[in-house]
């Protein structure tokens, strides 16, 4: 009897002092607000523009870019990348694990010439079952200079049960946007809910690279538009140039070397309030440098899990591996 | 310190001259001392259960009733007061931050108000003096302090509101006591003290955290010998 309540004493003392929850250092995960180099995707060649989708609950990302490393240096195709991110509450750790994942329509993308901007519409993480909410496929928007001048395509996708990005039909040329000049980056705004479908490319078509507006025909997306209202948004372009947009919710992101930036083409931000684009902001020098940084796409984070928002890029600065890079860096969240 | 020489000298005068002797059987103690914290309590570091704990102070008082030549009981009540080095947890949070901001950390201290009982097994009585192992058993209500950590980019990055809980505590001590008098002495000791109280934490993820609470008291007092004289 003696030696049994002895063990028991014993057995609910361990029980007590056994749990092992311990006490968080953060209460949120944050994004390094210094410019991390992505080392783990870049490599010696170019390195540049890119698409990110991230699933904050399942903490993955999907990440395809431009890199010339495929041709050694000769033209940039598109490449994937699948991977984890990772916030430690109580080291303060921020890892972006990474492995190639070959995406089945880069296959049908990939040319001879030079394939930039790429721009999917699904995050193929959120949903692994692919039952998705407009048919089952997605749009995979790129820019090309296969036909001589960079036009920019759309080429629809499905995914199958490994969440693979399954090519469906051919390319189709955005006839109602690209012209004889060099079309590129299209980036879709879905803030502005209306019958048409919205978007944003830059275009050199009035001699220096410009930030334009295309809206569809009513009822139709862009990439079914015969065709579609086009215009110059001169609140964002200027006498320099200005390329590389990306919307996400009502911020645009754009590269640009304007004046008033830190030296060669600098990151830029514009608020959207529901009628028009505020004037650019520069992101400064805490992300900006004297040299190159282009094609800026902002992931918003799960507000529950990060207090601040992800932003990826790339930049020929010195300390990467060689070439264009891509960097991400965590900036703050825009209401 | 003259003082203290010139009243130590007297109570030795008093016990060598002393005709009564008392049995030393129940003793009354108190003394007061360093606490200092030891393992993950102690670590400076954003690791698991990393305490930040720095140097504090104690008091405590006991009752040690001997049950034999070599053994006996005790029960013992103790405060500990433990700081927590903010000027380490900042530097922690800058290398996080890797220059973005200033961070700056607020924090009280950690409070621990302990009740225990236990064995003792004694080394018997050389030159007025014993020696105690002490193993004791009980509860201690262990007070976290309010800790906001601030970066000026960010804002909050971390925040824990004041909280209080009951857990079960331990300890192991060592405690010499000399004799000066039939009646009065004074002890030293050392003692490793453990507890692990579960802790609100509104903003965190997981709601509450344990935090292996580990310290050391060294401490001196004096001891007063209740027993009964015998001529």
């Amino acid at each position: 009897m003696r030696t049994g309540t002895i063990i028991s004493l014993l057995i609910l003392i361990l029980i007590l002092v056994s749990c092992d929850d311990p006490r968080l250092n953060f209460d949120k995960g944050i994004i390094p607000p210094v410019v991390v180099n992505f080392g783990e995707v870049n490599s010696d060649y170019d390195d540049y523009n890119s698409d990110l989708a991230v699933t904050w609950a399942s903490q993955e990302y999907s990440l395809i870019f431009s890199s010339s490393r495929n041709s050694r240096g000769q033209d940039f195709d598109f490449v994937g990348y699948r991977g984890d991110i990772f916030f430690d509450l109580i080291t303060g750790d921020f890892l972006m694990s990474a492995r190639t994942f070959d995406f089945e329509v880069l296959d049908a993308i990939n040319s001879n010439g030079n394939e930039f901007g790429p721009y999917f519409t699904a995050d193929p993480n959120l949903n692994p079952y692919g039952s998705w909410n407009n048919g089952g496929t997605q749009r995979f928007f790129y820019t090309s200079d296969i036909a001589g001048n960079q036009d920019i395509y759309c080429r629809h996708y499905s995914l199958d049960e490994n969440r693979n990005f399954i090519s469906v039909g051919d390319a189709i040329p955005l006839t109602s946007v690209n012209t004889r000049h060099n079309e590129a980056y299209f980036t879709i705004h879905k803030k502005e809910d209306s019958g048409n479908e919205l978007a944003y490319f830059c275009s050199d078509r009035d001699g220096t690279w410009d930030i334009w507006r295309v809206v569809s025909e009513e009822g139709k997306l862009i990439s079914e538009s015969a065709s579609a209202e086009v215009s110059k948004v001169t609140r964002l372009s200027g006498e320099a140039n200005e390329k590389c947009p990306f919307v996400n919710g009502n911020i645009m992101v754009f590269a640009s070397n304007r004046e008033g930036g830190h030296g060669g083409f600098d990151l830029w931000y514009s608020l959207y309030d529901g009628q028009s684009w505020s004037e650019p902001i520069n992101f400064g020098d805490e992300i900006n440098s004297e040299y190159d940084e282009f094609r800026p796409v902002i992931v918003p984070a799960e507000e529950g899990f990060f207090v601040n928002d992800l932003m990826i890029f790339s930049s020929d600065r010195p300390g990467g591996t060689g070439g264009f890079d891509l960097y991400y860096v965590g900036i703050k969240r825009f209401k | 310190m003259k003082k203290i020489i010139s009243i130590l000298t007297l109570l030795s005068v008093l016990a060598i001259n002393s005709h009564s002797q008392q049995i030393k059987n129940t003793i009354f103690g108190a003394g007061a001392g360093l606490s200092l914290p030891y393992a993950e309590f102690a670590s400076k570091s954003l690791t698991v259960n990393s305490g930040f704990a720095s140097a504090g102070f104690n008091a405590e008082t006991s009752l040690i009733r001997y049950t034999g030549r070599f053994f006996g009981i005790s029960t013992t009540i103790g405060y500990s007061n433990i700081f927590i080095s903010e000027r380490k947890f900042e530097a922690e949070y800058n290398r996080v931050m890797n220059g973005s901001g200033t961070n700056q950390v607020t924090a009280g201290n950690y409070q621990i108000m302990s009740g225990m009982a236990g064995l003792i097994f004694k080394v018997p009585e050389f030159s007025n003096t014993d020696i105690l192992l002490m193993l004791n058993l009980g509860a201690a209500l262990t007070v976290h302090p309010d800790i906001t950590a601030t970066n000026s980019y960010i804002g909050v990055i971390n925040s824990v509101k004041k909280d209080a809980d009951f857990a079960v505590a331990s300890n192991a001590a060592v405690r010499v006591i000399h004799w000066l008098t039939e009646r009065y002495g004074f002890s030293a000791g050392y003692s490793l003290n453990a507890t692990k109280p579960s802790i609100k934490d509104d903003t965190g993820i997981n709601a509450y955290f344990y935090l292996p609470v580990r310290y050391q008291n060294i401490n001196i007092g004096f001891i007063m010998n209740l027993g009964k004289t015998t001529k």
